[in-house]
C-alpha cells in the first residue's frame, strides 16, 4: 500500500507544471524515505532530478518500494480538476496498474477521486557524480526566470559568466546584444532578494536558452534558484521545495572542440 | 469650508457602496502574492528558440547505472532491517512493478 497525503496540494499541481513541457511520461519512484523521479526529456538533453522526502508530505505510508509510471499530461488533466487549496491524497495498492489521487477542499465538504491507468516504462537512469563546481550562484527564481525570457527575444544561446564582482547574462542574435548585470548583494534584508555566489574560479559558460526557459517552470516551486557551473560538465539549476525537497534540472554547456582538431 | 449641492448626497452613495467594496477585498487575501514576483512580471513572453546543433545529449556526461536502492523496505514493511539495504547486494533494484499497460493504450 502507498498513501501520500499532501495538506498543501499546490505544490504537487506546481511539480507536475515544473516537469510536464520536458516529459512525456516519468517513474515515480516511491519508498520509505519518499519519491523520487529522474528523467531525461524526450530529446535526451536534459536531465530532470525530483525529490520529495517523506517527512514533507502530511501522511506518509509505503509499504513496499513502487515504480509508477505516469503519462504526465494524464496526470497533469487529473491534478487541473483539484483547487489550489485542496488537500491531494496519491493513494496506490502494491501490485495495482492504477493509481489514485483524492482531492478534498479544505472544509472536507468535497471530496473527489480520480484514477488514473499505470504505465509500464523502462527509463533509463543515470548516475549522477558528486561535483565541486567552481561556482554556484544564488538568486531570486523571478529574476532568474525573466532574464531567460528577455533574452529570448535575441538567439538560441544564453551565455553566462561569472566573476566575484557579479554575473552577467548575455544574447545575440539579428536585432543586436544584450547583457544583464547582478552584482553580488552585500545587504541581507530580504533573503529571497539576494544574489549569492560563492565562486572558486570564475566560469563563462553558453547554453541554449530553450532548454533555461523550460527549466524556468519550477519559479512558482521556489523564490530561490540556484545555478552551479563548472566548464565542461553540466549546468545543475535547483529549485528547493520548501523544506521537502527539490527539482533539479541538468544540461550540458557548449564545448569548445579540441583546437588540435 | 464651501458648501455645494453634492455635499449632500455625497453621503448616501459612500454608505451605500463601502460594504460592497469590503465584499469584493475578501477573498485577495487568498491569492497573496510573494512580494518578488509582480517585479518580474509583464515584459516579453517567451520567445521559442531551435535548440543550437552544438547542444550535446545529456547521456554524454553522465553513465547509466542501475538504480540505486532508496530504501530498505523491499522486502515489505515487517521483517526487514537496515543491514538488508546496506548489503551491496541490494543495489540491484528490487522494486516492485507494476501491472503492465502498453504505452499505446493511453492519450
Amino acid at each position: 500500500m502507498f498513501e501520500a497525503r499532501l495538506v498543501q496540494g499546490s505544490i504537487l499541481k506546481k511539480v507536475l507544471d515544473a516537469i510536464k513541457e520536458l516529459l512525456n511520461e516519468a517513474s515515480w519512484d516511491c519508498a520509505d524515505s519518499g519519491i523520487q523521479l529522474q528523467a531525461m526529456d524526450n530529446a535526451h538533453v536534459s536531465l530532470v532530478s525530483l525529490n520529495l522526502r517523506a517527512e514533507g508530505f502530511d501522511k506518509y505510508r509505503c509499504d513496499r518500494d513502487l515504480i509508477m509510471g505516469m503519462n504526465l499530461k494524464s496526470m497533469s488533466t487529473i491534478l487541473k480538476c483539484a483547487a489550489n487549496d485542496d488537500i491531494i491524497t496519491v493513494k496506490a495498492q502494491d501490485n495495482a496498474d492504477t493509481v489514485t489521487f483524492m482531492f478534498e477542499s479544505p472544509n472536507q465538504e468535497k471530496v473527489s477521486d480520480y484514477e488514473m491507468k499505470l504505465m509500464n516504462l523502462d527509463q533509463e537512469h543515470l548516475g549522477i557524480p558528486d561535483t565541486d563546481y567552481n561556482c554556484v550562484i544564488k538568486l531570486p527564481s523571478g529574476e532568474f526566470a525573466r532574464i531567460c525570457r528577455d533574452l529570448s527575444q535575441f538567439g538560441e544561446n544564453i551565455v553566462i559568466a561569472c566573476t566575484k564582482e557579479g554575473v552577467k547574462f548575455s544574447a545575440a542574435g539579428d536585432i543586436g546584444t544584450a547583457n544583464i548585470k547582478l552584482a553580488q548583494t552585500s545587504s541581507v534584508d530580504k533573503e529571497d532578494d539576494a544574489v549569492d555566489i560563492d565562486l572558486q574560479e570564475p566560469v563563462t559558460l553558453t547554453f541554449a536558452c530553450q532548454y533555461l526557459n523550460l527549466f524556468t517552470k519550477a519559479t512558482a516551486l521556489s523564490p530561490r534558484v540556484s545555478l552551479s557551473m563548472s566548464p565542461d560538465v553540466p549546468l545543475v539549476v535547483e529549485y528547493p521545495i520548501g523544506d521537502m525537497g527539490n527539482i533539479r534540472y541538468f544540461l550540458a554547456p557548449k564545448i569548445e572542440e579540441d583546437e588540435n582538431n | 469650508m464651501v458648501r455645494t449641492k453634492a455635499d449632500a448626497c455625497a453621503t448616501k452613495v459612500s454608505a451605500a457602496k463601502a460594504p460592497r467594496k469590503v465584499l469584493s477585498a475578501g477573498p485577495s487575501r487568498a491569492v497573496a502574492k510573494t512580494p518578488g514576483k509582480e517585479r518580474y512580471a509583464g515584459g516579453h513572453s517567451y520567445n521559442p528558440q531551435p535548440v543550437p546543433a552544438w547542444q550535446k545529449g545529456i547521456g554524454n556526461f553522465f553513465k547509466s547505472v542501475p538504480k540505486p536502492q532508496t530504501s530498505h523496505s523491499q522486502e515489505g514493511s515487517s521483517g526487514s532491517n537496515d543491514a538488508v539495504a546496506e548489503d551491496a547486494t541490494s543495489l540491484q533494484t528490487q522494486f516492485q512493478k507494476n501491472g503492465v499497460i502498453s504505452d499505446d493504450d493511453d492519450d
